[in-house]
């Protein structure tokens, strides 16, 4: 192979892939990036239109933006049978953070500690007080609103835009949790309810689920990699699907191989440093299916960890109604999108409990919505029937328990004896289950929900105890090239650096040894400035 | 209502106009259903959301919405023609509105494949009226995805206040 031209290789434009190029390229590294599918264009977005436009524009011919289909074409995955795991991918420049939720909650020593506590599976190598900084770094640099709660479960922040108010139906729901003793916080969301760092802010259409036209929320390619551009280090490749991470005889990673989308050709880059960020699993495929005479498990994968410890939130979601809003005037509820409310973990390993770790309450989609599918599960039919939807639909309530799921050994991805992809590389399959822990917590869950739901009065639709989405829903995979500070039991350092391989850098969430209760996206940007102001510095020491 | 003049065509195209405004004029041709089928099901989209205030679903055309949306879904339509058939041979065609809507009524509550009929056709009629703009905006009085300088949250506090 021909010299490097490049100081570092990252695979992955998203949160983890983003981060990496923007810190790189800012301190004077050359980088390339590598990303499977194209960019999306901000003027293709459906931000504003209506749903009857849509309509009338899908009639027409026209499409949005297809932010989701290209990997199910491109690498189908397989589940275990009689299993089923949703994993929702976005190849294309910036990833999920396209069209992600936004919510942004700093993880807790609560979080960090707990497996030690618990002695379930292997402890997080870093701390609180290690991640702190770079919490403060992201959110100064991204913009997130937010209240100035701060406890033992939700660390506070200084640097919140202000959080945007509240819809009549959340200030029923606070009422209502807080006279049942739950502590209600402002949601902690990336959007800019004010000018930040020149971008304008959020003009609450709604839509952020089909792509922001303003790029007033967090995103990669307007907030990081519009910066790592101008830097004039970062050459981005698209429509590269990366296959491989190639490794010398020493074992240390040499190179990428990929394939080019739209012409099938194989291509090797050389390397003197890779990132990899290509989302939880597609970052474990790439590891798994780097084999060679020094790594003959996957490269890095000396431990057997790679792969395994598959973990992510479980939940569930129950409707109801907020009685003293029946009739009312409708408002437009669309606000920043989601919850602008969030009820905190408030549980800790030392209550008295019959399950492990905990759950948050997420609340979204209450009020008056773009559409009325809650009245497909009210009795009836007729002018009764559409007079009772006109009444409830300004009082719309909804709650959405999101819990930790352990880490299992048995929950996996694979890749051997998988069906090949259009290049003849193995695609993927998916083991995940549910354990003990997991349905002792849920029960506890209904529980609370319930409690709030009397406190308040709210009626709710009809819905099953025990009843969860499918799991995978909640797009936060973790766990499968996880680090620790013991190299037997995890494949990263706590600065994400393989154990096995020092210029193998993982920083998407397959790192995290555990999901917590809470959503990835803010620590996969702190945990990725870390680890790339780590490597810069090996970089000039020369010892990477 | 033929077309008629060139004029007339054009405004038509330029509008992108849409099944639903077609059938709403009773231009619509069906493609996935029979006309005698797209006929009954108009009939039951409407007894599902009937006239009220504002218009019912047959008059802003989800039974239009349903013939294009199932194209591509095959089962989904065979659920709906097969229960239409049923209905057929029940004579629900020959029944006074009375009549057809306690034959919904009792679909409604039954087990196996009449409640499937007629879940099926509520979900379907619901998301379909509820995505235009007369089920959203006129029936339902939804304001949103537009352009905010502020978010004012809840309008409704001092009733809240004393409601709560």
């Amino acid at each position: 192979m021909a010299a490097p031209d490049y100081d570092v290789v990252i695979v992955g434009s998203g949160a983890g892939g983003g981060m990496a190029a923007w810190n790189l390229t800012r301190k004077g590294a050359k980088v390339l990036m590598l990303e499977a599918g194209a960019k999306f264009e901000r003027s293709s977005f459906w931000s504003h239109v209506k749903p009857w436009e849509a309509r009338e524009r899908r009639g027409r011919g026209e499409r949005s933006p297809d932010f989701e289909s290209l990997p199910l074409r491109e690498s189908p995955y397989q589940t275990a049978e009689g299993q089923s795991f949703l994993l929702r991918r976005v190849w294309g420049v910036g990833g999920k953070t396209n069209i992600w939720g936004r919510v942004s909650l700093r993880y807790s020593d609560v979080n960090f500690t707990e497996p030690s506590l618990d002695g379930w599976e292997i402890p997080w190598p870093i701390r609180y007080r290690d991640i702190a900084p770079y919490y403060d770094r992201v959110e100064r640099l991204i913009g997130v609103c937010g209240g100035d709660d701060d406890s033992r479960f939700l660390p506070g922040s200084r640097h919140h835009l202000p959080p945007p108010n509240l819809r009549c139906g959340e200030v029923l729901l606070r009422k209502g949790a807080e006279k049942a003793g739950y502590t209600v916080v402002r949601g902690r969301r990336a959007v800019l309810t004010e000018e930040h760092n020149g971008r304008a802010k959020c003009h609450y259409c709604g839509a952020c689920g089909r792509g922001c036209d303003i790029g007033a929320f967090f995103n990669s390619p307007d907030y990081l990699l519009a910066d790592a551009f101008a830097t004039g280090n970062l050459t981005l490749t698209e429509n590269a699907i990366v296959s491989h991470v190639l490794s010398d005889d020493e074992g240390k990673a040499s190179g990428v191989r990929y394939f080019e989308r739209l012409t099938g050709a194989e291509r090797t880059v050389p390397a003197r440093r890779v990132v990899l960020a290509a989302s939880a699993v597609d970052s474990t495929r790439i590891l798994l299916n780097s084999k060679s005479t020094a790594h003959p498990n996957g490269i890095g994968n000396g431990s057997g960890v790679i792969g395994r410890y598959l973990c992510e939130q479980f939940r569930f979601h129950v409707h109801a109604f907020a009685p003293q809003l029946y009739g009312r005037a409708a408002t437009n509820d669309d606000g920043i999108s989601g919850g602008h409310i969030y009820i905190p973990r408030f549980e800790g390993p030392e209550a008295r409990r019959d399950y492990m770790r905990g759950f948050g309450i997420q609340l979204w989609g209450i009020g008056c919505g773009s559409s009325a599918g809650f009245a497909k599960r009210l009795h009836g039919f007729g002018l009764d029937f559409k007079n009772d939807i006109r009444r409830r639909y300004p009082a719309l309530i909804q709650m959405h328990p999101y819990g930790e799921v352990l880490p299992y050994r048995d929950n996996r991805v694979s890749v051997d004896g998988t069906p090949p992809d259009r290049f003849g590389v193995p695609t993927i399959r998916i083991e995940y289950k549910l354990g003990e822990n997991e349905r002792r917590m849920i029960p506890r869950m209904y529980d609370v929900v319930e409690e709030i739901l009397h406190a308040m009065g709210a009626e709710p639709l009809p819905y099953r105890r025990g009843d969860l989405d499918e799991l995978g829903a909640a797009i936060h995979e973790h766990g499968t090239c996880r680090m620790g500070d013991d190299p037997k039991r995890s494949a990263l350092n706590g600065f994400m650096q393989m154990h096995e391989v020092p210029n193998l850098f993982v920083t998407d969430g397959s790192a995290f040894p555990t999901p917590t209760e809470k959503n990835p996206t803010l620590t996969i940007l702190a945990l990725a400035w870390r680890a790339t102001d780590y490597l810069a510095e090996q970089m000039r020491a020369g010892s990477v | 209502m033929p077309l008629t003049t060139r004029r007339e065509a054009l405004v038509t195209i330029a509008a992108g106009i849409s099944a639903r405004s077609l059938a709403a004029q009773g231009r619509y041709a069906p493609t996935t259903f029979s006309e005698e089928d797209f006929d009954l099901l108009g009939t039951l989209v409407d007894l599902i959301l009937p006239e009220s205030d504002t218009p019912g679903a047959r008059e802003v055309g989800v039974h239009a919405m349903l013939d294009e949306d199932l194209a591509r879904q095959g089962e989904t339509a065979a659920i709906l023609r097969e229960g239409m058939e049923r209905l057929r041979a029940g004579g629900f065609e020959g029944m006074d509105a009375d009549g057809r809507i306690a034959v919904l009524a009792r679909y409604s509550e039954a087990d196996g494949t009449e409640r499937t009929f007629f879940e099926t056709l509520k979900g379907l009629t619901v998301d379909a009226y509820y995505s235009t703009e007369t089920g959203l905006v006129e029936e339902l009085g939804y304001q949103g995805n537009t352009y905010l300088a502020d978010f004012p949250g809840c309008t409704h506090d001092h009733d809240l206040e004393t409601a709560g």
